[in-house]
This record gives C-alpha cells, structure tokens and sequence, in this order.
C-alpha cells in the first residue's frame, strides 16, 4: 500500500516536471476545468495540456465525463470553473473563457476542429460529399469552383471514398464513409487541433480498424494535434502518445501512454486495463 | 364636396403627415442613417402596425413615410407596374395621408417605392429607392434562427451560404438563384437584395441613388448609399449572369428591358411584354417620333 | 399631375363597394349594432382586445362589424389604429390581489381565504345547442347574492409563505414595450410575456397542449386562475399622486409546476403566468403553460427540443397579425420572380438535352 502510494507520487512529479518543461510552446492548456449540471458533476477539477503534433488520448467508462470536458476545452460548452488556452498560428495566448463568442467561433473554424461521434452531428445531410468538404474552404475565401472541387475530390481519395460518389449525400453513405467524410471536412483546411469523441464509437471491429489507421496516418503525415476520447484502450494504444484517465468527473492518472498502459497506478487504471487484457 | 372627397379630408385631419407620428418617424430616420452607415447591415426597427397586412409592403410604406416631404413627387410600383393592385393601393394610401404628387414616370420622381423590381431608366443622384422587403436575411433558408444568423454575418460566417451555391452548380451547372440573389454589399456583409429578378441585380451597383430596404413584419431596414460597391455572389469560375427571357417587347419592341410572358391564346401561344410599364411608354414614345 | 386611373383601380373600388354591400346582408333584417355585439358577444369582443392589445369595447366591437364576424380582421384594424394613438404614459402596474373577482378558482386547493367562486363560465354546461335561445326575448335572471368583498389573496401567496413557491424576483428593469422596440432574442420574461398576452389563442392553445402531450412536460396544475375587475392607475406628475383612470377586465391564471431543485436550491414549485384583457380564460391558461415552458433555460433544465421551449421559435410565430398578412401575402403578383424561374428552368432543361444527347 506504501509502495503503491509512493509510487503514485513520484509519477505525479515526473508528470509535473514535464508540463514545466513543455509549458514554452504549449499549444493548447486546459487548467481546473469543471462543469455541472445541476447538482451532477459533468467533470471537476481537470488540467491537461497539449504540445504541438501531439496526441493525447481521454480514456474512462461510459458516464465519466469524457464528452464534456471535450465540449467544454473545445468551446461548445460553457465552463462553470477554469480557463483554456490556444497558443495560436500568432503566438498570441488566447483564453476560450475570456474571449468574445465571434472570436471563439473564428477559432473553432480555423485552428481548431471537433469529430462528433455521430456523424449526422458533424456533418450535413442534406448536402452532398463534396459541398460539406468545400464548406470550411469557402468559409475561409476559397472562390474558385472548379479548385474547390478538385480538393475535395482529393481528400475523397485521401480518406478512401470512391472520387465518384462527389455528388452523393452522406445519408447515402455507409457508417464508416461517414465517419471517413467528417474526417476529411474537418481536415480540409489543415487545423492545428483537432478533438474527436469516440470516432469510431458507433462502427463494427473491421471499419474501426480502418479508420484508425487512416487517422494515424493524417495526424502524422499533416502534423496535426489531436484529442481523442474513447472508452476503448486499444484506440488510444494506437493512436496516443499521451492519455488522461477519468473517473466521476475526476482525472484520476495521467501519463504517457505506455506507462500508463503497463503500469497502471491507479486502482481504476488497473481494473480498465485488465478488463482490456481479459476480453 | 361629393362624399369620397370629403371623407377623404376627414383622414388628412385625423392622422399625421404620411399617417405615422412624428416620434415614430424619427425612431425610422433614425435606423435609416445607422443603415446608410453600415451599407447592408439590418438595423432592428421597432416596425408599427399599418394599416396594410404584414408581408404588403409594411417595411417600404413605413420607410416611404419616414422620408416623405411635401415637395417629394411619389411613384409606386410593382412587378415593375404602375398599375398593379398592390401599388395601387399604396399610392393611394400617400396621396390621401399626404398629399403628395405622384407621377409614373421614373424620371420625373424623387421618391419610388417598389415590389420586385428596379426600374429601368436609370436612376439619379437624389433620387430614393424604396424596397419593400419580404425576408430580409439572406441566410433565412439555410439558418432558420435569428440568433444565429446575426451571429453568422458578425463573423463573416458565409461558408454556407457559397455551399448553396455550390451544390447548385454540382446538380444543375448553374446557380439555381433566379430572383432575391443574394449580393455582397461594400466587401461586406450579404445582403439581400429583395425578390428582384437577378436580372436587376446589376442596377444596384454603383447606383447615384439611395436604396433604402424596409421589412416591416421581421423589424428591420438596411440601406445601400450612393455609389456603393454591390457584387452578386459568385464563383470566378461560374460568373454571375444577368438573365431575361431572350425576346423583344411585343409593344415597344425593346430588346434590353426584363419582358413579363403572357399567354395570349388559348393554344398556349406566347407573347412578351416589358414588365416596366413607365419604359415601355417612354420607348414606344422614341420609336413614334423617330418614324415623324 | 395627371394619373391615369387603371383597370386596377377600379378593380379595387369595385371590390371594397360589392364587400360592403354583402356585409351589411339583407336590408330586410336590422343592422347590427355596436352595443349588441358588445352586449352579446362577449368573449369575441375580449378576444379582439386582448390580441388587438387596446383595451376598448365599443372599437374593438366596430371592428368585430366591420370584418364581418373575422376576429383575426378585427384584431388587426384595432392593432393598425392602435399605431396612431400617442402613447402619453404608463400606468402603474395593476394590482391584481385587489381585483374584484367575478371568477375564482383554485385547482390545488379544495378551500382557500376568499372562497372558490365559479363566476359567469361555461365550465359544468352541458354541450347541448339550446333551443330556447331561438325564441327567446326575455332576460334570464340568476339569483343575486351581495357581494362578498371578502379579500381574495393570490392562492399562490400562501406556498410562497412555506417557501415552497420559487419567489419571483423584481429585477428593478422598466418591462421592455415590444411595440416600441425591436425584440431581440434571447429576450427578457417581460418582452416573452408581452407577445403571449398578444399572441394568437389557437397558436397558444396547440402549443400549451402540446406540453401536456410530453413535448416539455411540466407538470402544471391550476394554482388559481381569476377574472375580475381591476383598476388602472396613472401617476400624474403635476398632482404628484395617482389617479384611478379606467377600470378593466382581466383574466390572469398562475400556475404551480414542479422544479427538480439544483446544486444551490432545494426543490421548489415554480410558476407559470398568464394575463390577458377581458374574459380570456383559455388563452391566459395557455400562456401559463408556454411561459413556464419556455423558462428552461433560467431554471436549469434540460432543453429537450420541443417547439413550447423554443423562445424564438414561440415568439416569432404566435402573433396572428405578421401570421395572417405574410401568409396571405402570397396572394399578391408575383409574376416577375415567377418570370424570372421560368427562364431558369428553361435554360437548364435544355442544357441537360444537350448533356444527354452527348
Ligand atoms: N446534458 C446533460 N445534462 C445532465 N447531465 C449530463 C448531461 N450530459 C452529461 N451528463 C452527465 O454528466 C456525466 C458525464 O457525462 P459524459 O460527459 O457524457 O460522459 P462520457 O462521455 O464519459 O460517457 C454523466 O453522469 C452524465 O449523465
Ligand atoms: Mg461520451
Ligand atoms: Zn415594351
């Protein structure tokens, strides 16, 4: 029991240490983020940082705070505690919870981008494959047709959607095309963050498979940062290099991924990553 | 006095000058010139209950009576008509609430109210337009709520609404936008521009005349002053195109005014008809004294 | 200067003389008067005021006459003179405790200070067309008892004592006039309130019902719903008091919803509040129902996407005057922009032609 105390502390330092070291050029900084909802704690109390190109993953069971501390970091949510900061493009250091709604916005649209779950939440519908990848284009200026086509023809071929099926709705669309499309509309314009909440959540083993490996390869071939929350370890295993472990609202370890993997400190820790291992 | 006239003496005793009070004229003016100086922006007005329906022409009429001066020669249309119920009605409401010239003639007026249309004749320096103006937010149909909409402009937020454009283009291979199309105003906001033709669109650039836009039903005006940069939105690579039915005038036989169809047989046979009766008039007039 | 009169002008004389003519039905009948219809038709006549938003008998029964029986028309002829009445001063806010009740009743409490008092309603008839009034000319007499001036508190009053009742709080604002400024939303509970009491009762009542069939729920029961007699006080400057100036009919009803109780506050009861001019029993329920609906947001709850929580969505819809006209707008020409899509559609189809034959 001493020694497992002891041991929890000394990784505590190390974790400390570390967030000194990066703090130069964090990108992103959430600290003492908490949110209820009436008298249900959403999540309390959380810090978390993130370097540029980094990956970290948010793992924990259903109900544990997850999807809100996302929401809240990303802006979606309004914080009842706690600050978030964007090291932007300008090396200005921008606070979610102090800037104005239309300068949030501008962020999320420029540096920032969010994978829902449920792609029918993060994408439209009723507009076909091509105008929702040429969407965040447009917003940012791009006025040439035949251009805004062609990327988007691209990023089709990217995330393996057949070049053909440019004029088809997403509702026309498999689950895994779906999830494959939002990633390409959100990827479009190349931001610098990007938070994603179990994307491969709703898809059965094969599609997730797939999926995860062509958001491996983006993320590192585009050197984008990302947040991705999941309930599955073996996601974050693949794609984190970082992950933070929630429980009750509460961050109750945090660490580099394999540490945290192999030598899980935390009672709970261990109970996930056994459960893991059992299945 | 004959009965009609005498009543309608009666009215221009109980209501003020062009029917609304001055304090609310002023509350008008007043939205008008933050609209001259945010050209496109939709300044809220607390619009008043007229006695027209919403959705008749409300916004124009209370935006006409606000600028409304004794000396001021009216001249209302719609669908480009003089003669058309609607305008009809609305010129008469003027000249019984303040009695005013009014006139047909483009030339002749300081004031034009309009349903739908810009006139042909081009228009002058101290000349005011007046829209009426049904739905004033151009990202209404793709943005339902209000709140967000307003947010959406704040920001420049304009990427739907070239999605729209752009997935008009990949289903048809035109901008499917026939009439209200939506334009930029001074580098701007999007603006829109009424339900004109988008054959008129054009005629708002660069126009030596005042362009005032009134929705009374949704509260708001915003304006276009003179000389105002006015772009329809486009791709550089699918150009706006102005657009009218490829024919000439079956009366005055002008080929460059926008022509209304009518169908003049029971066989469903065709015929074309300038929808501006003011420049029909007047070129029928050219044409006569060119033959003398 | 010279205008030619056009066929359309005369279309539209034409037009209005023929309405007139058929309005006044049959000259072997006698007309209609203003006192009968606001003798007799009672509660069309409040509807017309409480939507109309003046509060005047004998116009708004004018008005009933002129649009021939079309309270949705009559509304909107006492909402357009309305606009050209100067707005002199506000009266003070109505003392509705000290109203003289012609109605009272309390769902929640079987005996309450005052009394139930069933008053003049429909409530417990029944629904049989009754032939009597075919014939009838005589007036029917109901038994008389002295007025009781009893003092008739609000009902609610006495679970704000216990605490149980949210209290509402006086946030020191002047109530926005929604008819003297734009609304813009969010918006304020005064501006919410102001265009339900003016709102459309059939809007209103679907919308109410609505929240009662599960599209946000909230429970309400009938803490009291009264009718009565108030008076209306305008503080004059230059006697430096106030004076009574009219004394009006109002119906108001609160009513009791249950509150789940938040992190800093033990569950309460809240409150949803209807006022409307004259006997408008149905309407002022459901303007209860819709603005305890439509406080989500200020109580903490959830938003479950139900149209009655919907402020923008209630309010911009429920007044039936911007309804009727833009609705019935679509009567007007439309011809150019129809012009305009023709050519469009024409030029496209012929493009596909051309694209297929390829
Ligand atoms: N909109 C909401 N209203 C009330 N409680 C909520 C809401 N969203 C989430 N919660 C609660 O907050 C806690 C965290 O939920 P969530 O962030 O969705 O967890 P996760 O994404 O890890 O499954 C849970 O107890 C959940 O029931
Ligand atoms: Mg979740
Ligand atoms: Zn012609």
């Amino acid at each position: 029991m001493f020694r497992h105390r002891l041991l929890q502390r000394t990784n505590q330092i190390k974790f400390k240490k570390r967030r000194l070291i990066m703090k130069q050029n964090f990108l992103f900084q959430a600290s003492n983020i908490s949110k209820y909802y009436g008298q249900n704690i959403g999540c309390k109390n959380v810090s978390l940082d993130i370097n540029p190109g980094e990956v970290l993953g948010i793992v924990g069971e259903s109900g544990s705070g997850k999807s809100t501390l996302l929401n809240c970091i990303y802006g979606n949510l309004e914080v009842d505690e706690g600050d978030i900061f964007l090291n932007d493009k300008s090396k200005t250091i921008l606070n979610f919870t102090k800037i104005s709604e239309p300068k949030l916005r501008l962020i999320q649209r420029s540096d920032l981008a969010f994978v829902h779950q449920n792609p029918r939440d993060g994408l439209r519908m009723n507009i076909s494959a091509g105008g929702n990848i040429g969407e965040r284009l447009m917003a940012i200026g791009h006025r040439n047709y035949g251009e805004i086509r062609q990327i988007a023809a691209n990023w089709l071929e990217k995330v393996e959607i057949d070049v053909s099926r440019i004029d088809d709705k997403p509702s026309t669309f498999s689950g895994g095309m779906q999830q494959r499309l939002q990633i390409a509309r959100n990827l479009v314009t190349r931001p610098r963050l990007i938070f994603m909440d179990e994307p491969t959540g709703g898809l059965d083993v094969s599609v997730q498979a797939k999926i995860l490996d062509l958001l491996r390869n983006l993320v590192r071939e585009l050197g984008i940062a990302a947040v991705i929350v999941t309930h599955d370890l073996a996601v974050v295993r693949l794609l984190a290099d970082r992950i933070i472990v929630m429980q009750n609202g509460n961050v109750i370890e945090a660490g580099l991924c394999d540490q945290v993997l192999d030598d899980p400190q935390h009672k709970y820790s261990q109970l996930l990553v056994s459960s893991v291992l059992q299945v | 006095m004959n009965e009609m006239s005498k009543n309608e003496n009666l009215d221009i005793q109980i209501y003020n000058f062009a029917y609304l009070d001055e304090n609310t004229k002023r509350m008008i003016r007043r939205a008008l010139l933050k609209a001259l100086c945010i050209p496109g922006y939709q300044v809220p007005f607390s619009s008043r209950e007229m006695p027209m329906p919403y959705g008749w022409g409300t916004g124009g009429i209370q935006v006409t009576s606000a600028c409304l001066i004794p000396k001021d020669i009216l001249k209302v249309i719609d669908q480009g008509a003089d003669d058309t119920t609607n305008a009809v009605s609305i010129r008469k409401f003027f000249q019984k609430t303040a009695n005013v010239a009014v006139t047909e003639k483009t030339s002749d007026a300081s004031l034009i109210q309009t349903r739908h249309r810009i006139p042909e004749t081009k228009l002058k320096e101290k000349q005011i337009l007046v829209y009426q103006v049904p739905i004033p937010e151009p990202l209404r149909f793709l943005e339902p709520r209000e709140t967000e909409t307003r947010k959406m402009h704040a920001l420049s937020e304009y990427g739907l609404m070239y999605v729209k454009l752009y997935e008009d283009i990949a289903k048809h291979g035109h901008i499917e936008t026939a009439y209200a199309y939506p334009v930029k105003t001074n580098g701007n906001y999007v603006t829109d521009p009424s339900p004109i033709p988008k054959f008129d669109n054009p005629k708002m650039n660069n126009s030596p005349a005042i362009q005032l836009f009134g929705a009374g039903r949704e509260q708001r005006i915003y304006a276009i002053p003179p000389y105002t940069n006015v772009k329809s939105l486009d791709f550089e690579d699918y150009p706006f195109e102005a657009m009218k039915a490829n024919f000439k005038c079956s009366i005055c036989g002008s080929s460059d005014s926008y022509l209304d169809e009518i169908i003049v047989s029971d066989d469903g046979k065709r015929s074309y008809i300038c929808s501006d009766t003011d420049y029909c008039k007047e070129q029928t007039k050219l044409n006569s004294k060119k033959e003398d | 200067m010279y205008v030619a009169v056009k066929g359309g002008e005369v279309a539209i004389d034409n037009a209005h003389s023929w309405m007139s003519e058929i309005r006044r039905g049959d000259t072997s009948i006698p007309n209609i008067t203003l006192d009968q219809i606001s003798e007799q038709l009672t509660l069309g006549v409040d509807r017309v005021m409480s939507e109309g938003s003046l509060y005047d008998k004998d116009l708004a029964a004018l008005a009933i006459k002129q649009s021939r029986g079309d309270l949705i028309e009559a509304i909107f002829l006492l909402r357009a003179y309305r606009t050209t009445l100067t707005r002199f001063s506000y009266s003070k806010p109505v003392n509705t405790a000290n109203m003289t009740c012609l109605r009272r009743i309390s769902a929640t409490f079987k005996d309450i200070p005052g009394g139930q008092k069933l008053g003049p309603t429909f409530d417990y008839t029944h629904r049989l067309l009754d032939f009597k009034l075919l014939a009838e000319n005589e007036a029917p007499i109901s038994p008389t008892k002295k007025y009781n001036d009893n003092k008739m508190p609000h009902v609610l009053s006495f679970l704000n004592q216990e605490d149980l009742m949210q209290n509402e709080k006086d946030n020191n604002l002047d109530p926005i006039d929604i008819t003297r400024e734009p609304i813009s939303y969010p918006t304020s509970r005064s501006a919410r309130l102001q265009a339900l009491s003016r709102g459309d009762e059939g809007f209103l009542l679907g919308l109410a019902y609505s929240t009662q069939r599960g599209y946000a729920r909230n429970h309400a029961f009938v803490g009291e719903l009264r009718i009565g007699i108030v008076d209306i006080e305008l503080y004059i400057p230059e006697l430096g008091f106030e004076i009574n100036v009219a004394e009006i009919i109002l119906t108001e009803c609160e009513t009791v919803n249950q509150f789940q109780g938040s992190k800093i506050e033990p569950p309460q009861f809240t409150r949803g509040y209807g006022l409307v001019f004259g006997q408008t029993e149905r309407k002022a329920l459901a303007m209860a129902l819709i603005d305890r609906a439509l406080r989500w947001k200020e109580l903490g709850e959830d938003y479950s996407g139900a149209p009655a929580q919907d402020e923008e969505f209630v309010i911009s819809h429920c007044d039936n005057i911007q309804a009727t006209g833009f609705l019935e707008h679509i009567k007007l020409p439309h011809y150019v922009d129809f012009q305009s899509e023709l050519e469009l559609i024409r030029k496209i189809r012929a493009d596909a032609k051309v694209n297929m034959k390829r």
